[in-house]
């Protein structure tokens, strides 16, 4: 491959399999998924439950790193260490002993040991941003589910990641407040550009924040399709028949090999 | 809030008295003096008699729990977090645990003599059980998810341990505390009736030698200070490690 094709590519799995070992058998949660996204690219990964969308992240984020293939974040291999992985999972990841600003701050801390003023600063303006700014001293118990997954969206944009993993964040979420993280979500994320991955099981999420669409299916979890999608970003869709053309084809995609 | 507290112990502890007094008014026996002959007598010989034993027992006790909550809750937390760890010990906490560690007693005065290290030893191999155990479960049924955020940033395990593991048993290492703090205040009454003339357990005893009721039920009810104030303390703490619970 080219250097010029390389310096594109901010992730690239290559023939990701992943064995789980449960007491008797292997089980094969992913077979050979092959995968890249661009710089400032986002990347949603669609499927239905079980199909091993969880376990592709996990092996994105170094949670899992036992793994046959090849993993590659910015040409070198996945190591949480060395890279800036932010991780938004459904349940919020908050740790619940500590208030809003000090899990805000938890991503920086853990990396830099170190935090100035104006870390601080920035933080403060990242909360302000998604409306936290009122809540900074309060526990996570003390937040609503909306507000919690604003803490665990804020952390990640404050650690300045150089990879962004969003495993299903917004669908604990009900309709109105759910379509306003997925708003917050892309205005934060146009002014970092950083590569997501965002793993979802609703087309219209899916087919709202992903610049590409990858369909997974099984177990074991293989990608049948990485689609372009005209519609990101676009809440007032004009062109509304191939929009829901688009959408029968993701869900025919979906059930298609389910069966 | 805290003056309403301090205005529920003082009612709960006024009613306890007035049931005594009426069971003492009953019984018409030296055997249950009322409390009001025993807070004279607190009044006249706390400070003479009493102190001293009293002084010498919270010492004994809280050496004995700050060093078994040291150890229990360290050795505890590896095993919960560490599997190599936990596998090697757990047989030998099992193993030992079921042991009546009262009948050790006399080994560990011939081992440690008949001064405070004997008293406090007791207090220790019989309160750190219920910690280490305490302590190993907490870590293990911390839902694994929680771990997955700091995980992904590459913590070191110190981190892991500090940000996590510590907070997140924290609320109950404190219950494992309060049950060890009842049980070594037992432990230490048995303990001070051998070889030694100082603390409670044996001014307790030595009234009761010299068929002195009311010098006996003051220092009962001193004891129950005593213990009164340990989960005070614990509470105390609660309130500045675990205030996320409320």
């Amino acid at each position: 491959m080219s250097k010029a094709k390389r310096a594109l590519y901010m992730i690239r799995v290559r023939n990701l399999e992943v064995f789980y070992n449960s007491s008797r058998r292997k089980f094969r949660a992913l077979a050979g998924v092959n995968m890249d996204v661009e710089k400032g690219g986002i990347i949603a990964v669609i499927g239905p439950s079980g199909c091993g969308k969880t376990t592709l992240l996990y092996v994105l984020a170094g949670i899992i790193n036992e793994f046959e293939g090849e993993v590659l974040i910015d040409n070198a291999p996945v190591d949480p260490r060395k890279h800036r992985i932010g991780l938004v999972l459904q349940d919020y990841g908050l740790l619940p002993w500590k208030r809003v600003f000090e899990n805000a701050l938890l991503g920086l801390k853990v990396k830099k040991k170190v935090i100035n003023k104006k870390d601080k600063e920035y933080a403060e303006y990242v909360l302000t941003r998604v409306g936290l700014s009122g809540l900074l001293k309060r526990y996570p118990g003390e937040l609503s589910g909306g507000q919690r997954q604003r803490v665990a969206i804020a952390r990640v944009f404050i650690m300045k990641p150089d990879i962004l993993l969003m495993d299903e964040p917004f669908s604990a979420l009900d309709a109105i407040t759910r379509e306003e993280m997925q708003d917050l979500f892309l205005d934060v994320w146009k002014s970092d550009s950083v590569s997501t991955v965002f793993v979802t099981h609703s087309t219209e999420e899916a087919m709202y924040v992903g610049k590409k669409i990858a369909v997974m299916t099984g177990p074991p979890g293989r990608i049948v399709t990485i689609m372009d999608n005209p519609f990101f970003g676009i809440r007032e869709v004009k062109d509304s028949d191939l929009y829901f053309s688009m959408k029968l084809k993701l869900k025919e995609l979906i059930k298609g090999i389910q069966k | 809030m805290m003056m309403r507290n301090s205005v529920r112990y003082v009612f709960i502890f006024f009613l306890f008295f007035i049931l005594w007094q009426i069971g003492s008014a009953a019984l018409k026996n030296p055997i249950l003096p009322p409390p009001t002959a025993v807070f004279c007598n607190l009044k006249e010989v706390f400070f003479s008699k009493i102190a001293i034993h009293a002084a010498l027992s919270v010492y004994r006790i809280v050496a004995g729990l700050v060093i078994s909550v040291l150890i229990g809750s360290i050795l505890g937390l590896l095993m919960g977090f560490y599997d190599s760890i936990d596998r090697f010990f757990s047989p030998v906490i099992y193993f030992t645990y079921p042991i009546p560690k009262i009948a050790l007693l006399p080994i560990v005065m011939i081992l440690f003599g008949l001064g405070e290290v004997s008293k406090i030893t007791m207090i220790i191999i019989i309160t750190v059980f219920q910690i280490i155990i305490t302590a190993r479960d907490t870590v293990k049924n911390i839902p694994k998810e929680t771990f997955y955020s700091l995980k992904s940033l590459g913590a070191s395990d110190v981190t892991v341990f500090r940000e996590i593991i510590l907070p997140a048993a924290m609320p109950e290492l404190l219950t494992a505390i309060r049950l060890s703090a009842g049980t070594a205040v037992s432990v230490l009454f048995f303990t001070e009736n051998f070889g030694t003339t100082y603390g409670i357990g044996y001014f307790i005893m030595d009234a009761w030698m010299r068929v002195n009721y009311v010098d006996m039920y003051s220092g009962i009810l001193v004891l129950g200070g005593i213990g009164l104030l340990i989960f005070l303390a614990v509470d105390a703490f609660d309130m500045i490690f675990c205030r996320w619970k409320r």
